[in-house]
């Protein structure tokens, strides 16, 4: 994918340098950060590989759910293998997953407080509980059912050890005639070109060189292969892998990963995890090199190639690790997954426990009466106790919500804000707080300009989600002291929240959003994503306005004009206005139109003060525009500046007549 | 080691079929999005995770699909944008640190992965697929001005940033 693939003459005209003072300025340095910037991506592009790719497995994608349990419990995205399957299967499966932490030697303990484990039951679901899946292993299902693999699994606390090998008499009925399925331990592994597929496989109790039947099941999905094993004298197999492997090694290596919480607050949680190897605390805990986290709504979903997220891994030479992770106070399900190097092969074992963990929230509730009484006109309806219906998230224990209703999109307001959103602007804004006005405050930290997110489930339909987290207190340990304001609906809200909060508005004035439209944002030009987190620093022109004073540089022949408006405010259309400047001469057009803004227009209301394109000429280099672009061909405000012996100067302006 | 490799029939077919131009852009543009993904992401392995979701999802939208291979953009953009803001929620490290053999653009590379994710999206939008700032401003969600300041200020950070 390069150029000359998607075809050049696409591409838009961009600052040339061509030894006029204006356009050097602009272009002569980000021109070679552009040439770099191509020749770097098309380097790394290329190191990826035409590697040999399977179409992915529709249909258990197809089966996934996204839902909350009756419990309000998030489910993943998609779901772990033994709780997507059909309900015989599904037994089936919680068996072989309760034998597997058993006969492996994985214990799954249950937390001091709060943990409980993860149900493994009652989840087929109509897409789930397909005939020909039901099918293969209903012989099985009472099978493993009277074995109370189920039960156990759904027990709160801990998780009694199966008897090894039910699960593999379970799929021995399924297997073809001539084929036998012996009991043994357990390798759970991955394999390096898809280390996020987890692969477990049922060995037998002596390694053998005749025919093993191994069972393979991976996390996303369900798989019965057979394989003829040669083993060494190190005990490794060579395998053939299914669709969702090549090739790969698997180690014969048992280990255990035990957890468990010490503590869990509205913010974070601590646990305390050991590795083991028949028993003993792993010795070598140098090549325990990870801990996974895995939070709802996806816990499949997590990074298995990333680093640590806690960072180091912090393990104690006895094998032990005791670690705190940031959590959301939801109910989440959480995956620890410790990877230890095998020696002398390079191959690694996995040491994986998987826990659910309930809901926290505040100490005591707070106000009833809301924090933040935002006056939103007739655009929403009037203030509603509790959280919107369609709220993007649970309320937490004792935190008070409200919510304006609308059709396009709805607003929030939470008190206590969400800690763990809260823990990320460490710098919220407190001036305006002693005046006892709403107020909507934001960090000045570039990085957190209010936070947007879009569903992943395609390019559209999208939804939208918008924090901004204020004080509402004096007391920063209060965690009444803070709330937050949500909005979430259509993607076509983004403007209008994006202009309630563009410019002075998102630091530390009053909020009203009463006069706001829903597409005003597409006729504002001081609307600008960036502008709320770039906001104060200035252009580098000098200009002193909230953002830059100049954002683009355009070579072209054309410079759009101004058009006349369609009514605004009810007023019939109207022509632009136009002006001329006051004939102050300036070193560089910058400074010409910097001084004009800043110093010299008398228009009500004023000019635009940032966020201008440079419009320059091929053929005359005494002379660009500046422009604010409302779309590609119509432009709110033009200012035309002209190079002289004295310098440059503004020679006319014209602007929206409203 | 020899192996013998025997497939057995486990019962389970899927039920849905996958739609013929889309298994051709499988076969023939499946890298191109690898890249792609792998340049906003920095992984490999996340890169082709979000290539196989955006086609599992392109399929399952399939009757509304009017462009196949903007749609399968668009989605492989999205869904690394959403693994960033993860990676984001999850206080992850930058992105791993490129190939033995690319140490020479490690500056610039480090440089564009330190970026936002929404101005690191547009350059890699506008300097590696060379779309047009309509394009990408449609894929980012906003107007073509914004995504003209997006690239603007993520070219002069770049250029700050290997100043320093």
């Amino acid at each position: 994918m390069n150029t000359a693939q998607n075809g050049s003459a696409d591409r838009e005209p961009t600052a040339t340098a061509s030894g006029s003072p204006v356009r050097d300025s602009v272009s002569s340095v980000e021109k070679k950060v552009e040439t770099d910037l191509r020749r770097v991506l098309q380097q790394k592009a290329a190191s990826i590989s035409s590697a040999h790719a399977e179409l992915p497995d529709l249909d258990h994608v197809t089966r996934s759910a996204t839902t909350a349990d009756n419990n309000g419990f998030y489910r993943a995205r998609q779901e772990p293998w033994y709780r997507r399957a059909p309900v015989p299967l599904q037994a089936l499966a919680a068996a072989a997953a309760l034998a597997f932490i058993a006969v492996g030697g994985y214990s799954l303990m249950a937390a001091r407080s709060s943990i409980t484990p993860i149900e493994t039951s009652d989840e087929a679901t109509g897409d789930e509980a397909t005939g020909d899946e039901a099918t293969a292993d209903e012989a099985t299902a009472d099978e493993a059912t009277t074995d109370g693999a189920t039960g156990q699994a759904s027990e709160a606390g801990s998780v009694e050890p199966a008897k090894p090998g039910f699960h593999l008499d379970a799929v021995q009925s399924s297997l073809p005639p001539g084929i036998d399925l012996v009991s043994g331990p357990v390798v759970f592994s991955t394999h390096e070109s898809d280390p996020g597929t987890i692969a477990l496989a049922y060995l037998t109790d002596q390694l053998s060189s005749s025919p093993t039947l191994i069972k393979l099941e991976t996390v996303d999905s369900l798989t019965v292969y057979s394989w003829s094993v040669d083993t060494g004298a190190e005990g490794f197999l060579v395998v053939r892998l299914g669709p969702l492997f090549e090739q790969g090694v698997v180690a014969v290596t048992t280990s255990t990963l035990s957890v468990e919480v010490i503590e869990r607050s509205v913010a974070d949680i601590t646990i305390e995890a050991s590795h083991t190897t028949d028993g003993t605390l792993l010795a070598d805990v140098s090549t325990v090199d990870r801990v996974m986290v895995a939070t709802a709504p996806n816990p499949d979903g997590y990074d298995p190639t990333a680093a640590n997220p806690s960072g180091t891994a912090g393990w104690s030479d006895d094998g032990r690790l005791i670690t705190t992770m940031a959590l959301d106070p939801v109910p989440v399900i959480v995956r620890l997954r410790s990877v230890t190097d095998v020696p002398n092969v390079g191959q690694r074992t996995i040491g994986i426990a998987e826990f659910a963990v309930a809901a926290t929230g505040f100490g005591e509730a707070c106000d009833p009466q809301s924090p933040l009484p935002i006056d939103v006109g007739t655009l929403l309806g009037s203030l509603d106790e509790g959280a919107a219906p369609d709220s993007p998230e649970p309320v937490l224990i004792n935190q008070r919500a409200w919510h304006y209703p609308g059709d396009l999109a709805s607003i929030e307001v939470r008190r206590p804000a969400n800690p763990q959103r809260l823990a990320r602007v460490p710098d919220l804004i407190t001036s305006e707080v002693a005046e006892g006005a709403p107020t909507v405050s934001w960090t000045t930290d570039p990085n957190w300009a209010p936070f947007m997110d879009t569903a992943s489930d395609g390019p559209s339909p999208a939804t939208l989600q918008a924090y901004v987290l204020t004080r509402v207190g004096l007391d920063a340990d209060d965690p009444c002291s803070s709330a937050e304001i949500i909005l979430f609906g259509a993607t076509e809200a983004v403007d209008w929240w994006m202009t309630a909060l563009s410019g002075e508005l998102s630091f530390g004035m009053p909020l009203t959003i009463a006069e706001l439209d829903p597409t005003s944002g597409l006729n504002d030009p001081d609307f600008d994503p960036d502008s709320g987190s770039d906001g104060g620093s200035g252009g580098e022109s000098g200009g002193e306005s909230d953002g830059d004073l100049v954002v683009d540089t355009i070579t072209a022949i054309d410079v759009p004009t101004v058009a006349a408006t369609g009514s605004c405010d009810g007023l019939p259309d109207a022509g632009p206005k136009v002006g001329s400047g006051s004939g102050s001469f300036h070193p560089s057009p910058e400074d010409a139109l910097a001084h004009f803004l800043n110093e010299e227009q008398t228009t009500d209301p004023p000019l635009i003060t940032s966020g201008y394109t440079a419009y320059l000429s091929d053929t005359d280099q005494t002379r660009l525009s500046y422009v604010i672009l409302a779309d590609e061909n119509f432009a709110l405000t033009v200012v035309d500046v002209a190079n002289t012996d004295e310098g440059w100067q503004v020679e006319r302006w014209s602007g929206a007549a409203c | 080691m020899g192996e013998k490799l025997h497939t057995i029939d486990d019962g389970i077919e899927p039920n849905v079929q996958w739609a013929e131009p889309l298994v051709d852009l499988f076969v023939d543009r499946r890298v191109d999005l690898v890249r792609l993904a792998y340049l906003l992401t920095g992984h490999q392995a996340i890169a082709e995770e979000v290539v196989q979701d955006a086609f599992i999802n392109t399929q399952r939208a399939w009757n509304r699909v009017e462009h196949p291979w903007s749609y399968l953009r668009s989605a492989v953009v999205n869904g690394c944008r959403s693994w960033g803001r993860r990676q984001a929620v999850a206080q992850a490290h930058p992105p791993d640190r490129p190939e033995p053999d690319l140490l020479e653009a490690d500056e610039l590379w480090d440089a564009l992965n330190a970026l936002d994710e929404r101005r690191r999206t547009a350059l890699i939008l506008r300097y590696y697929l060379d779309l047009p700032t309509a394009e990408i401003a449609d894929i980012l969600g906003c107007r073509p001005a914004t995504a003209r300041t997006m690239i603007h200020r993520g070219l002069r950070q770049l250029r700050k940033d290997i100043e320093q």
